[in-house]
């Protein structure tokens, strides 16, 4: 009986609230309208940028077709262009990075939110973000003025004399030890890509409901097991998305890269040789292009670096998407 | 009442006092819990219960800036003077959360998880053992046909009764229930509850409610709890029907909470 009057008073309420006129009332056509066109810029950005890529490709396009893509040579003398040197090494530099970055971003994260003292936390986090915040420019000098000579006269000596004599895999690590190179590029993009995936697995892992942690540790499990097997899973989505950023950063970075590289179109099996990459031979080729189809063809490798990207977050989304799927089931 | 208390004493809790940081979440608690019978700790919001119930498996230990005094005996063992290894304690205290908390792995690998970190099964025994667990949290018949499915695709409920049967699959001694059937229907509330008296038969349970009936329906024991102090503890049925402090009374008649 009084539930039923506290439910009657209730109802009494809500409809006094909706008799109201709202203050709103006449403005959601305008903010519909506003929002909308906020979309549309963006979409409209893109669609612009693609098509005048394009039409700016099209020489080199026409000119060299579908060998543009499986040609290694880039000879501005004789103009011929090919996109294998670049887009090769640009897949292999962010290759590295994703490869020597994620790991150590999740362990950041990890520690960050599992195991250092509370205290800690706070001063841990601040500086993985500035290091997000260092201009790319700086570890450009800071790879080539102390990084490369670091690794050409310790590490890489080493890894010549070890690995290199080792068949197969021995052939990724000969030649002389130069400093820079890919290997020194992929390096340099792994410090870069760390805090941008290290931010985000902090914030994602930080979300985290409380009581499953509690669960996971009521069982008995270690921090490690606790991490493995309850948090990185639960967290999956957003990690990916933040692997997924890193990547995008490591595919597009084009100053520190080039500083490192070698800026050199030769296409070698070690990675501790001279190479370059899409962003590195834009940004260092672009004044000195003479002619019409050199132009064309660094265009064209823009649009490269384009689709890659686009492929990338293609697959992101589908990843997330059989995510859903898997826990949908 | 204290030959009662020394009989079958599973846990013994002495002058406990309790705080996040500056915060005293508990005020010299003095209470036991028995081995095979149900204790149900009711109170307002903010009485501390949970606090209490997160002490016995030293699960607080997780929060930052805290700090427990007094004795906590496990089989006449301080689990508060614990120093390294919590993970045998959680073995030996099980705990299951108001929120159902599947781990985000396949049903089978949620009850089989746990048991790997404890013993080096065979294939066929590990099956044996998760089959155990889940009909001891009377889950079986539901997803025997869909066992390497997602734990998360469960109902409410079954996620729950999954917890459960997590808990259940390392063979602890105490299970702790923090509002176990909050966030479940009816049917689901039962069942679980249904459960908890067929569990009452091989663990020390304790049970965080705020759902008086339902304490009245699982516990033989109650113990009310008032911002940070155990007011009164007794018998379930002697609680309900006389209880001796007016705060409880006010409490359990629904004056205020």
């Amino acid at each position: 009986m009084a539930q039923q009057n506290g439910l009657s008073s209730i109802d009494d309420t809500a409809s006094g609230y909706l008799s109201r006129k709202p203050s709103g009332v006449g403005l959601e056509k305008p903010f519909h309208m506003l929002t909308a066109a906020a979309a549309l810029t963006v979409v409209g950005a893109l669609i612009a940028l693609l098509i005048i890529l394009a039409i700016d490709a099209a020489p080199a396009i026409r000119q060299f077709g579908f060998s543009f893509l499986v040609s290694s040579a880039w000879n501005p003398v004789t103009e011929m262009f090919g996109a294998v040197p670049a887009t090769v090494g640009t897949l292999i530099t962010a290759g590295i990075a994703m490869l020597v970055g994620t790991p150590i971003a999740f362990g950041v994260a990890i520690f960050i939110n599992e195991i250092c003292p509370h205290k800690l936390r706070d001063p841990l986090s601040i500086a993985v973000e500035l290091l997000a915040a260092v201009p790319s420019i700086i570890y450009g000098m800071w790879g080539l003025f102390v990084l490369a000579p670091f690794l050409g006269t310790t590490i890489y000596p080493f890894l010549i004399d070890t690995i290199g004599q080792v068949p197969v895999i021995g052939a990724l690590f000969q030649g002389p030890p130069y400093g820079i190179g890919m290997l020194t590029a992929g390096l340099i993009l792994a410090i870069m890509v760390l805090p941008f995936i290290a931010s985000v697995s902090i914030r994602v892992l930080s979300g985290v409901p409380a009581v499953l942690r509690e669960a996971a540790y009521g069982i008995g499990s270690t921090p490690w097991e606790v991490a493995r097997y309850v948090l990185l899973p639960h967290c999956r989505k957003g990690l990916i998305g933040g692997v997924m950023l890193g990547l995008g950063r490591a595919l597009g970075e084009t100053m520190a890269v080039t500083f490192v590289i070698g800026n050199s179109h030769k296409i070698a099996a070690s990675l501790l040789q001279p190479g370059t990459t899409i962003s590195a031979t834009l940004a260092n080729e672009f004044t000195e292009a003479t002619g019409d189809i050199y132009l064309s063809s660094l265009v064209a490798l823009g649009l490269i670096l384009f689709v890659i990207t686009f492929i990338v977050l293609l697959f992101a989304q589908m990843m997330l998407s059989q995510a859903n799927r898997k826990e949908a089931k | 009442m204290n030959a009662e208390v020394t009989n079958n004493t599973k846990i013994e809790v002495k002058n406990l006092d309790f705080y996040y940081g500056d915060a005293r979440a508990l005020k010299d608690v003095s209470i036991s819990f028995k081995d095979r019978m149900v204790t149900a700790l009711i109170g307002p919001s903010g009485c501390g219960k949970s606090t209490l119930l997160r002490t016995l498996n030293r699960i607080c230990d997780l929060y930052p800036g805290h700090r427990a005094t007094g004795q906590i005996l496990l089989e006449g063992e301080n689990i508060l003077d614990y120093s390294g290894d919590l993970t045998s304690l959680r073995a030996k205290v099980g705990m299951v959360f108001q929120k159902p908390t599947p781990f985000p792995m396949s049903i089978y690998e949620n009850i089989a998880f746990p048991l790997r970190m404890y013993t080096k099964l065979l294939q066929a025994e590990m099956d044996e053992e998760v089959e155990r667990a889940l009909r001891g949290a009377a889950l079986w018949d539901e997803v025997k046909d869909k066992l390497h499915r997602s734990g998360l695709g469960l109902s409410g409920g079954q996620q729950q009764r999954l917890c459960i049967a997590r808990a259940i699959a390392i063979r602890p001694e105490v299970l702790l229930l923090d509002e176990p059937a909050s966030a479940l229907d009816p049917i689901s509330t039962a069942q679980v509850e249904e459960l908890i008296w067929e569990l009452r038969r091989d663990y020390c349970i304790v049970i965080v409610t705020h759902n008086m009936q339902q304490a009245a329906r699982v516990s033989d024991f109650v113990g009310f709890m008032y911002v940070g102090e155990l007011v009164e503890y007794d018998a379930t049925a002697t609680m309900f029907s006389s209880p001796k402090e007016r705060r409880t009374q006010d409490y359990i008649t629904g004056r205020f909470g």
